[in-house]
């Protein structure tokens, strides 16, 4: 009995509040897009078609969920060690760098049964170790991560800019800020025909069941969620902070900046600056929406690939400015976290109840 | 002029009365002292003066008149200021800018010249010597609790309420403070002085009134009794719990030290010195008390042991093995077990379920995996054990501990922590909080350890709990430990001991 009135409550809430910011988003947008004198209901109508109009197009919303995911399960999994890693934008730049150079000088020597997992395996590594410095500051220096992490994104946003703007990995013709193409060896194999589906979509899917076993089944994943309800008691216990923090930000990078060289190998296949929309900064709100859980990380990545696919659609076929669809972007990604936060809060307020 | 008065004062707390029926007064131009352990409904009773709470029967009367005191905002309407033991400024800021947060009448423009005017003038006319421009975290902490009380005086506070206002003082501060108090008395302003210092309530007090259970035991002149008296109203006259009528009196220690701490100096959160040069033995089969009033470096000795906090110098030896400044997972694993002071912040993960945080110190450990994966089942069964032997009250191993009350989760770590059959036990405050039963219950746990052959630390504030349990008592105050064990029948000479006033035994 108990039970259920407990399920019929939460599920009350759980159906009640998404509605609700289903529709002030919806009213938000009508007004501002009426307001700029476009016809909001077409507008509604060119982003569902463009999102899931046919296969295509769907298949299109599925693989720009990918660096949302992989961006958004590093967040997650930082956030439940208590690690605000803020810098899977760097970690996910650095990644495809890492990557750029493994398909560039590696991959051609290797058949592609190698050349692949090789390629994403370098720029995981790079991610991992991007991430790994604040981690050593923090356990090291008390740094703050939440700072060194943004700072380090600054780093490895001049860093691509460098790499492809006259440093080593300018295309050889030196005609844009971009790298040539990387070795036909360590493309990301795309599976369904007239599409650019690839392989990177399972491939993260598998990612966040694993890490949601990780978190939930194994020693490390309850160390690592015990240091971040409360590194006190974890610390009383016998648990060691420190290790956990250096090996939570470590994954976490490593994640993002497999999230790169996926986004490099199966779709872009060459650098070039601004290879990242702001993937690492989106990713807090997907995390946060699927409230740390990796496998409804997969969700809320997906919504935001939706979005973004979405969007695109509504700049091409109704004709709104580009500008407009990012304001409609960001009025829908801050009703979601008001959703994701809240939430969250709710979370904390229960872990804070000492 | 009687300035403030209580009649029967009285606050709940469900069914505990942190305050009993109080009486209190206090004249125009006095210093009224009160005195207690911790517990005692002190602060309570402050937080009733200056309006935090609402007493649940009972008058308030101020000059005279019955006054309800529904916020902090009402007292200090009426008058009454309060300085926190622990301070309540913002260390970014200068004194006047603090000074000015209290104040009423916030205009859009902050007057920075006026405000440094204004604190300045009072200043002088106190002689506080204050810069108004400094700030806060320049200053010592005398003199942070200097723009405490020149904050209340500038709400024009006649009744001015000192929680435990030496507390944080050098020896030369507390002096200091004490001319300041004298200026304030002379000026015509009242003071409550809360306090566990008998030999500070003797200096500066004309009266003092003594609470024990949330009651008033004593009150009287301070010219008409002793730190000796006072002591003894403060400790309650009746004889602690016996051990002749429990078994505990057969004597079950053995000659091995299963504990040696030999001249240990550890540091505080502050970097001062909390304990200084400490030797302590514990016995197998012994349970070994360390009472005394909180902040004198029980805390960081006992962390020290757990290897929570490093040693500056000396050594700490369990049996024969060096523990000193190893890891908590290593000396846990040669047998330590702990129970931290506080349960919910220390012990438990709250929003862990029971089963999770029942193997928050083994979970690592090779019985509770299969392979990579935690040993869902077999952690389950351990579970449902422990929940049945320690009687922990809930309908499922799978709710979160924070939904327990105080006692059933107290009983989670004991069971964690006394399962593991520990060579020696470390207890920090085990009864903290708890109702009557919930108390006896960790008591009996610890009996059975000691009957077990076990060695076993009891720190506690409770004097009456570290002498009932203990086989030897010592006192620990200002980071020294005193051995008490021959005096634990004389509660005058404990109490002595644990307020500071007597440091040698």
């Amino acid at each position: 009995m108990n039970v259920l009135s407990k399920f019929t409550s939460l599920s009350r809430r759980q159906i009640l509040f998404p509605l609700a910011i289903l529709l002030s988003t919806l009213v938000t947008n009508g007004i501002i897009l009426a307001l700029c004198s476009y016809n909001p209901w077409e507008a509604l109508w060119v982003a569902i078609v463009g999102a899931f109009g046919n296969g295509q197009r769907i298949a299109e919303t599925l693989i720009k969920g990918v660096p949302f995911l992989l961006t958004g399960l590093a967040v997650a999994f930082s956030f439940r060690c208590g690690i605000w890693n803020i810098g899977a934008e760097g970690q996910f730049l650095v990644g495809a760098i890492a990557s750029t150079w493994c398909g560039m000088q590696i991959a051609p020597h290797l058949p592609a049964v190698l050349a692949i997992p090789l390629t994403l395996l370098v720029g995981a590594a790079a991610g991992g170790f991007w991430a790994l410095i604040a981690a050593l500051l923090k356990v090291y220096r008390g740094v703050q991560e939440v700072i060194s992490t943004i700072m380090l994104n600054y780093v490895a946003i001049h860093l691509l800019s460098y790499m492809v703007d006259g440093g080593p990995l300018q295309e050889a013709a030196k005609r844009g800020p971009q790298s040539d193409m990387i070795a036909a060896a360590s493309y990301l194999p795309r599976l369904i025909p007239h599409t650019r589906f690839h392989l990177g979509l399972p491939l993260a899917i598998a990612l966040a069941i694993i890490l949601s076993i990780v978190l939930f089944r194994t020693v490390l994943g309850y160390q690592i969620r015990a240091v971040g309800a409360n590194p006190k008691a974890a610390q009383a216990a016998g648990i060691s902070i420190s290790k956990n923090v250096i090996l939570a930000l470590f994954i976490s990078g490593a994640l993002a900046g497999l999230g790169g060289a996926i986004e490099l190998t199966a779709l872009t296949r060459r650098l070039f600056l601004n290879f990242s929309p702001g993937y690492g900064y989106t990713a807090i709100a997907v995390a946060l929406l699927a409230k740390l859980h990796p496998l409804w990380v997969i969700l809320s990545s997906l919504l935001f690939g939706a979005l973004k696919t979405g969007s695109d659609a509504m700049q091409q076929m109704a004709g709104i400015s580009a500008k407009m669809t990012f304001v409609i972007q960001a009025t829908i990604i801050f009703f979601v976290l008001i959703y994701g936060v809240s939430s969250f809060r709710e979370q904390r307020r229960k872990l804070n109840v000492g | 002029m009687i300035l403030l008065e209580l009649n029967g004062i009285t606050k709940r707390f469900g069914n505990l009365a942190a305050v009993d029926n109080v009486d209190f007064d206090l004249k125009a131009g006095e210093i009224h002292a009160v005195l207690g352990e911790n517990g005692a409904g002190k602060s309570t009773l402050m937080n009733l003066i200056y309006g935090l709470r609402q007493p649940d029967a009972g008058e308030i009367r101020i000059s005279g008149e019955p006054t309800q005191l529904d916020s902090p905002r009402d007292a200090i309407t009426h008058g009454v200021g309060m300085v926190h033991q622990h301070f309540l400024l913002i260390q970014n800021l200068t004194v006047a800018e603090n000074m000015a947060l209290g104040t009423r009448d916030r205009g859009f423009r902050f007057r920075r010249d006026e405000a440094n005017q204004k604190t300045r003038e009072l200043s002088e006319q106190f002689g506080f010597a204050i810069e108004p421009e400094a700030y806060i975290w320049q200053l010592p902490v005398g003199l942070q609790q200097r723009v405490e009380i020149l904050k209340a005086l500038a709400a024009d506070a006649r009744i001015l309420i000192l929680d435990e206002p030496t507390a944080a003082l050098a020896p030369q501060e507390v002096d200091e403070l004490f001319s300041i108090l004298g200026r304030l008395k002379a000026d015509g302003r009242s003071i409550i002085f809360i306090s566990h210092k008998l030999k500070e309530v003797m200096t500066i007090s004309d009266r003092v009134t003594v609470m024990r259970n949330g009651s008033k035991t004593y009150a009287t002149n301070t010219a008409d009794t002793s730190t000796e008296e006072l002591a003894r109203q403060m400790m309650g006259n009746e004889p602690p719990v016996s051990q002749d009528d429990t078994e505990l009196i057969e004597e079950v220690a053995s000659d091995d030290a299963a504990l040696n701490v030999q001249d240990v100096e550890i540091r505080g959160d502050q970097g001062e010195i909390a304990v200084q040069g400490v030797s302590l033995e514990v016995r197998r089969g012994e349970i070994v008390g360390i009472a005394g009033v909180d902040g004198n470096g029980q805390v960081e000795l006992a962390e020290a042991l757990i290897g929570l906090r490093k040693v500056i110098s000396g050594d700490i030896r369990l049996f024969d093995t060096s523990i000193t400044n190893k890891t908590t997972a290593d000396i846990r694993g040669l047998g330590v077990g702990y129970i931290p002071g506080d349960r919910q912040s220390a012990g438990l993960v709250v929003n862990f379920s029971i089963s999770e945080n029942l193997i928050l110190d083994v979970h690592h450990l090779r019985e509770h995996r299969k392979r990579i994966l935690l040993d869902k089942t077999g952690i389950g069964d351990d579970s449902e054990r422990l929940i049945r032997n320690y009687d922990i009250r809930t309908p499922s191993m799978d709710i979160e501990a924070h939904a327990l009350s105080g006692g059933n989760q107290q009983k989670i770590v004991l069971a964690r922590e006394i399962s593991r059959n520990p060579a020696l036990l470390i207890a920090v405050n085990p009864t903290r909080g708890l109702d009557i039963n919930a108390a006896e219950y960790v008591h009996n746990s610890l009996i059975a350890q000691r009957q077990a052959s076990k060695a076993v630390l009891l720190i506690s504030t409770e004097l009456d709990e570290a002498l009932a349990l203990s086989d030897r008592v010592f006192v620990m105050s200002n980071g020294n430990l005193i051995d008490a064990t021959s005096k634990r029948s004389d509660m005058t000479a404990l109490g002595l001991l644990m307020t500071g006033a007597e440091t040698h035994p």
